[in-house]
């Protein structure tokens, strides 16, 4: 299929696209039935090496993921379900619903595999035969409705700048990879900052060269660099390293060693709520039987560098390619897109619903009905996967329906005439968002988040908290241009330290004597930033303060992206054809996005809850373009062809500053885990052997559930999830020394150890502060000591 | 937005063409070819070869780790002159087998003094637990008996009250 076709409302797109003039020809197709054999010897080999437990380095898992996410997602790609939609949206549609069917899949054999007697319905055979039949279902669906997809005409075509942009993109990965273990292993960040300046260079040469790149090679490099971007995040550490990520591969690890999903077997976690985190993983290791923290670091973020795909092709429903892959860097380049998505895999898999939803709704080739039920199952694969992801989206519905029934009324939109339905997209008849569809989503999140796991609850009570308590903010709020004031990380410790020592106060003889704590200071500490470089020195002798310089660049950066989506937003909502041309639910929609965005950012307690640069990154799936936008109207002034440079050239440079390039090549700025061996995230994140061995050292000792234990904040680092111990019934607090216990087991983390310079977590932010050892030293037993890691008693 | 940049945005929206490339010289043939050589060579150097190491696989962490054996029951108190049995495990994960010296000694009032030392040689992964009886000679409360291993940063102490 080659035919080109004209997309209602939109830019042209070609569904499967027509190859290049310059294109070679294609060979003959002979021997059509050595992938269907080669098929079926893959998957009877997946049999095997799943069913029989082997573990065989590199190709085992290759085939087992190629098995349970690979060979289904084709599946659904090469039929006609998703009818003219690009090479991207097809492989979003298809993951997506690969994904959704293993969530539903697993819920189903958790539930009700247990009443016919089979307790661990989530073991490796219940598993293998839900991959089976969803292999064998999706061929024979595919058979029924097929779709071909010509790959070697399409690869046989591949012209010179787009193979030249693959090679590019793909040499990315490897060198993050080799880069992160070099980082692991001690060595320096030489391979990493390698590839970030390949990705750059191909980003750059991507946007030269796009009049002779085909969409589909532009997906597959954005595919590419994208996932270079996660990997050299979610890469560092051996271990499980991060925030979040803690707690969901507790649940995991929780789920996996029970072989069985209970809502109730960690009844604090809001994390245990999520399938993306708990059933999803368990299937997948299930199958690929490899160290498990890597289906996350790795599995996972091959699925979400999808994203960015998504985004592009959200952007070209209405957008040249230009401003979709500009858009797209400013995504990718998003600090929290890189340093934080890692590790929140429930969130990763929610953006992919989110984006697969935003597709939906906007897939003019289907109908109004379709496209709803199209929303819906969305919304349920987002509800599924990440409960707070639901509540921003449904937030966005309800605002963008909202809107559209407003402008319904307005008199200038009256005046004009006609059914609202006449300002969407050309040949598009209806909304998408109507109250029924709002309806449904509100019905899935109450049905899954009220009635099945009551995580409901603890989004109530942080909007209730937002209206009745003058609580902290995140420091987080700070990027954003009107950002009132947040008090600073000194004032913030004074006040938490002095709050501690009254409960201490309070509790009678549970801690170590308040009066005995409060002659122990802890004082506010800044952690050190990368020193100088050659060319940082050089240009600070030449009177450029590089540390400004780098702190400006990123202020610049944050604020300007706000800036430029306030300028694009309201170009378009003054430019009639770019109203026409995005229609009324589009704009509708993207309003919803950034009133969530702000209502995040303004309240307090929902700065801290659900994080502004989450949120942010959440609104750029859909409106990056509009930034892009705001850009080129900024720079208007400049004429036709400088403003495209201009904007380009700024959007490159904010890569350069925002991914770690230029304050590693500069240095005088935090250093960043993806680069640095230090720094806060590496302090409070990564997890050394040494923590992990006195970890298993804890979990082996008598009496650490009834005394609890006590760790250096972030405290998730230290949570029992080695399949022996993990129970979900131990629980790991932050320590804080105004409220040591006396009886509790502490364990101080490597940076405490070695620095003496510990964390805690206030208002989400990390504060650091000097920790008081003698303080511990003088009050409890020092029982396990392996130089990177102490117990004490 | 001025009228032109509007076109312009408007015009690359809808002008979905992909360009005829022009032809060109293949590189391929002649960077394949010189990458490949470049790698092997950097595989016979010892040093990228120890580069290769760092990149590829995952160098063990060397440790030593101290720890006492019933670390729940520690005596909270001591009699002078009295015995006392206290066991502890060294653990070796230096990546070779080691001769560590220990070393037992008490802090009281600000006076240090030696309770027992010993050696003990331990294979590479293999912990090795020593079990021994001391005399702490505190007087005054706290006493801290303290294990350390010359040599090796790692202490491990507990702290317990004189009584008469």
């Amino acid at each position: 299929m080659t035919s080109t076709r004209a997309r209602p409302g939109g830019a042209a797109y070609s569904g499967d696209e027509s190859p290049p003039a310059t294109g070679r020809a294609a060979p003959a197709r002979r021997w059509h039935w050595i992938p269907f054999a080669a098929t079926v010897v893959l998957v009877l080999a997946a049999n095997v090496l799943a069913l029989g437990g082997w573990r065989v380095p590199v190709i085992g898992p290759a085939i087992g993921f190629w098995f349970i996410l690979g060979y289904p997602a084709y599946l659904s790609y090469t039929s006609s379900f998703w009818r003219g939609a690009s090479a991207g949206e097809r492989a979003g549609y298809s993951v997506a619903v690969v994904i959704l069917l293993l969530l539903l899949g697993g819920l189903f054999a958790n539930t009700f595999l247990p009443l016919v007697g089979l307790g661990r319905p989530l073991d490796t055979v219940p598993v293998v035969v839900m991959a089976d039949v969803l292999d064998v279902g999706l061929y024979l669906l595919r058979r029924r409705f097929p779709a071909p997809v010509r790959w070697r005409v399409q690869i046989a075509s591949a012209g010179r700048r787009e193979t030249r942009l693959i090679v590019a993109s793909a040499l990315c990965v490897p060198l993050v990879v080799l880069g992160a273990n070099r980082l692991n292993n001690g060595a320096g960040d030489q391979l990493t900052l390698a590839g970030l300046a390949c990705m750059l260079l191909t980003f750059a040469l991507l946007l030269r060269w796009q009049r002779w790149v085909r969409e589909g090679a532009i997906s597959i490099v954005i595919y590419l660099i994208s996932l270079s971007a996660l990997l050299m995040t979610s890469l560092r550490g051996w271990s499980v390293t991060g925030h979040d990520i803690q707690g969901e591969y507790q649940v995991f690890q929780l789920t996996s060693a029970h072989g069985r999903w209970d809502i109730s077997s960690l009844p604090h976690s809001t994390y245990n709520a999520c399938l993306s985190i708990t059933i999803l993983p368990t299937e997948i290791s299930r199958v690929l039987h490899v160290y498990d923290p890597d289906i996350f670091k790795l599995c996972f973020q091959l699925l979400f560098a999808l994203c960015p795909v998504l985004v592009y092709a959200i952007s070209r429903r209405h957008w040249s390619k230009l401003i979709s892959i500009v858009a797209v860097i400013y995504f990718v380049g998003f600090p929290t897109f890189f340093t934080d998505m890692p590790y929140e895999n429930r969130q990763e898999i929610g953006f992919l619903f989110v984006s697969a939803g935003i597709l939906a709704i906007t897939n003019y080739w289907w109908t109004t009905r379709q496209r709803r039920a199209g929303l819906v199952v969305a919304a349920l694969g987002i509800e599924l996967s990440h409960y707070s992801t639901m509540y921003i989206f449904l937030g966005i519905l309800i605002v963008g329906w909202a809107a559209t029934r407003l402008a319904a009324r307005l008199p200038w939109s009256r005046r004009r005439g006609g059914p609202a339905s006449d300002r969407a997209p050309r040949g598009v008849v209806g909304y998408t968002v109507n109250i029924g569809s709002v309806m449904a989503v509100a019905a899935i999140l109450l049905a899954w988040g009220g009635l099945a796991t009551r995580t409901a609850g603890t989004a109530l009570s942080a909007i209730e908290s937002t209206f009745s308590s003058s609580g902290g903010r995140s420091a987080d709020v700070l990027y954003g241009v009107l950002h009132g004031s947040v008090p600073p990380p000194q004032v913030l410790l004074k006040q938490y330290r002095q709050q501690t020592l009254k409960q201490n106060a309070a509790s009678g003889s549970f801690f170590v004597p308040a009066s005995v704590a409060a002659q122990y200071p802890t004082p506010y500490v800044t952690l050190p930033s990368l020193p100088l470089t050659k060319v940082g020195r050089l240009l600070n002798d030449h009177g450029i303060p590089v540390s400004t310089v780098n702190t400006v660049v990123r202020q610049g950066a944050a604020k300007d992206e706000q800036l430029f989506i306030v300028v694009g937003f309201v170009a378009i909502l003054a430019t009639a054809g770019f109203r026409r041309k995005l229609g009324a639910e589009f704009i509708a929609l993207s309003i919803g996005s950034i009133v969530m965005l702000g209502l995040i950012t303004l309240l307090p307690e929902l700065s801290v809850e659900y994080g502004v640069l989450r949120a942010f990154q959440e609104a750029l799936i859909m409106i990056s373009p509009m930034l892009v936008v705001g850009s080129l109207t900024v720079f208007s002034p400049l004429g036709e062809v400088w403003k495209v440079r201009a904007a380009t050239v700024l959007c490159l440079f904010f890569f350069f500053s925002t991914t770690g390039l230029m304050p590693q090549l500069l240095g005088g700025y935090p250093p960043q885990l993806n680069l640095n061996n230090s720094g806060q995230y590496y302090n409070s994140y990564y997890v050394h052997p040494q923590e992990l061995a006195a970890v298993s050292w804890l979990a082996n000792k008598p009496g650490v559930l009834p005394e609890g234990i006590e760790a250096s904040a972030p405290s998730a680092r230290f949570y029992f999830t080695a399949p022996s111990d993990v129970t979900g019934k131990q629980f790991v607090i932050p320590a804080f020394p105004s409220l040591i216990e006396r009886k509790s087991w502490l364990l101080l983390d490597y940076a405490t150890v070695k620095t003496r310079y510990a964390t805690v977590d206030l208002d989400s932010d990390l504060v650091n502060y000097l920790f008081p050892i003698a303080l511990v030293e003088n009050s409890k037993d020092l029982v396990y000591n392996n130089g990177g890691a102490e117990v004490y008693k | 937005m001025t009228r032109h940049s509007r076109r312009l945005v408007s015009n690359t929206v809808t002008a979905e063409v992909v360009h005829a490339e022009p032809s060109g010289r293949r590189w391929w043939p002649f960077l394949v070819p010189l990458v490949v050589i470049g790698l092997a060579v950097s595989f016979v150097i010892p040093s990228t070869r120890h580069q290769w190491a760092l990149s590829v696989f995952r160098q063990p962490t060397r440790y030593t780790a101290l720890s006492f054996n019933g670390a729940w029951k520690l005596p909270s108190s001591v009699v002078a002159y009295q015995p006392l049995s206290i066991a502890f495990v060294i653990d070796n994960q230096e990546g070779r087998t080691e001769d560590y010296r220990y070393v037992i000694t008490q802090t009281s009032a600000g006076l240090t003094s030696t309770l027992g030392e010993s050696a003990e040689t331990v294979a590479a992964g293999r912990s090795h637990t020593v079990s021994t009886v001391i005399r702490p000679s505190c007087l005054v409360s706290p006493c801290r008996i303290r294990v350390s291993l010359p040599g090796h940063p790692e202490t491990i102490d507990f702290l317990a009250t004189v009584r008469a």
